[in-house]
């Protein structure tokens, strides 16, 4: 059974968090773009550790063979990584100090950058040198994403996974409105034993420009992270079909079709036996609002009345017969009737 | 083709100089076709033994705290052998040119590393530069001094 969402909108593939050997990856610039295409992604953003060289390498024609790529760079700063990418010409980080990031951020989004905290809860130095998020932010308004889950099996290796969603939650019940994303942190091709992860992105229309697009996508918080399948979301709500990162008023009644493909890139995951069982809402504080069991992977209707902050969608079930989380969007977010939408 | 050294330095850093960095300066003549530069640091990695172990500890313990890592945690309390587990020092070098323009950085573990830029290629990790006559500036950024003291030297030779 198909669900369809909104006309012109495609849910695509991305991986928004790679190396090569400009900086510490073994990938060169087109191995990386070869190796992106065969794991059917349908864009990568090119973010090596403190340099943007690989950029140099990409043409039309080699996009064209494999993959478009966003044009990036991971600030590997002392207390933390940031993924910025397509800012219109460089900022330097090298002199940020702990209390200095909001600063450079403003900087990046004044130069039309998008700006992604990466890892936030890696273990950091000397184990791995500024992985872990430990910058004073108090401008997150500013931040466009939080890669919540990283590497292999990211909901069943919580360590690193579950204190980044906590972070992302918690910054979302203060108000602040901030996708999220999937980083592979791709160094290298990956004998993936366990499920890898991508970013679902909603773009519109053709594949022209497929860059600008996600990033415009990103920025307006239309994501979703998965271990593999595509979540199917198709949300009504006060007579629209919305997307994640829209708003609605509280108390509008909300409609779901909810469902996995089982079908999409289908050869990259369903090896390790996606069985999905259930599909929950989740609101403010991590309330659960609605609930549905999922009959594996057919739709299934979900119906609530909004309540203020915001929700997201967060699909479980079974993976390598591990009971866990498979996939959720970014949130929907839900203004009281008298705030400006 | 006629080969100048524009800088050298050679350096000790400590512990304490880790999540600092530090910029030189260096005057590229006019005529320089291409720079080379030499970097190196040495010990590349901590000896093996107990203070390694205690170091490899003390960043789990805080950077993986319960509740959620509890299996990790429990190996750490259990006493389980570190030993193998390897910590290097991380220093890296990013260069500007004479207007002040970013031209990359080499960020890997490696703790001898070789780059050259001109006109028409650059190494790994940097960009081509016209190379021209003004102060350039280089970075050397302590990421990681995790032995006692760590040497560092940095050559750079213009072509011209």
């Amino acid at each position: 059974m198909r669900l369809s969402g909104p006309k012109d909108i495609e849910w695509i593939a991305a991986e928004l968090h790679c190396h090569t050997v400009h900086s510490d990856g073994r990938f060169t610039v087109e191995s990386l773009l070869e190796c992106a295409k065969r794991y059917d992604l349908s864009l990568i953003a090119l973010t090596d550790h403190n340099t943007a060289a690989g950029v140099t390498e990409l043409s039309p024609a080699l996009e064209s063979k494999y993959v478009p790529v966003i044009r990036g760079i991971e600030w590997t700063a002392y207390y933390g990584h940031m993924l910025v990418l397509d800012a219109d010409r460089f900022v330097d980080w090298r002199d940020v100090t702990k209390d200095g990031m909001d600063e450079k951020i403003r900087e990046v989004k004044e130069n039309g950058g998008l700006v992604g905290i990466a890892h936030p809860f890696s273990v950091g130095s000397p184990i791995c040198t500024g992985c872990c998020w430990e910058y004073t932010v108090s401008r997150w308004d500013l931040v466009d994403y939080i890669e919540v889950w990283s590497v292999g099996f990211p909901s069943i290796h919580r360590g690193r996974n579950q204190r980044a969603v906590d972070m992302w939650q918690s910054l979302l019940d203060e108000g602040y409105h901030i996708a999220a994303s999937y980083g592979k942190d791709w160094h290298f091709e990956v004998d993936e034993k366990e499920p890898w992860g991508c970013t679902y992105i909603a773009v519109n229309g053709s594949d022209s420009d497929l860059p600008h697009k996600v990033k415009d996508a990103i920025r307006m918080g239309r994501t979703m992270v998965s271990m593999g399948p595509r979540p199917v979301v198709v949300a009504h709500a006060e007579g629209m079909e919305i997307l994640p990162g829209d708003t609605v008023r509280e108390g509008s009644d909300v409609s779901l079709s909810v469902m996995i493909d089982g079908d999409y890139r289908s050869e990259q995951w369903s090896k390790y036996g996606f069985v999905p069982e259930s599909a929950k809402v989740i609101g403010r504080f991590g309330a659960v609002i609605a609930k549905i069991d999922l009959d594996g992977f057919n739709p299934a209707e979900i119906v609530f009345k909004a309540k203020k902050g915001h929700f997201r969608v967060v699909f479980s079930g079974y993976v390598m017969d591990k009971d866990c989380e498979i996939a959720f969007t970014s949130p929907y977010y839900v203004n009281s009737s008298e705030e400006k939408q | 083709m006629e080969e100048r050294i524009l800088f050298s330095s050679e350096s000790v850093l400590y512990e304490d100089s880790t999540n600092n960095t530090f910029y030189y300066s260096f005057y590229v003549p006019e005529g320089c076709k291409r720079i080379l530069i030499d970097f190196s640091y040495s010990p590349d990695e901590m000896e093996k033994g107990d203070l390694r172990k205690e170091k490899v500890k003390a960043c789990l313990n805080k950077y993986m705290p319960p509740p959620y890592d509890k299996e990790l945690l429990a190996l750490v309390w259990a006493g389980a052998d570190f030993s193998d587990f390897p910590l290097h020092n991380l220093i890296t070098v990013s260069i500007d040119n004479e207007k002040g323009e970013y031209i990359g950085c080499a960020h890997r573990h490696q703790s001898h590393q070789v780059h050259e830029i001109s006109r028409d290629r650059a190494s790994y990790g940097f960009q081509p530069d016209p190379i021209n006559e003004g102060l350039w500036r280089i970075a050397v950024q302590c990421h990681a001094v995790v032995t006692p003291s760590v040497e560092v030297k940095t050559i750079i030779k213009g072509e011209f």
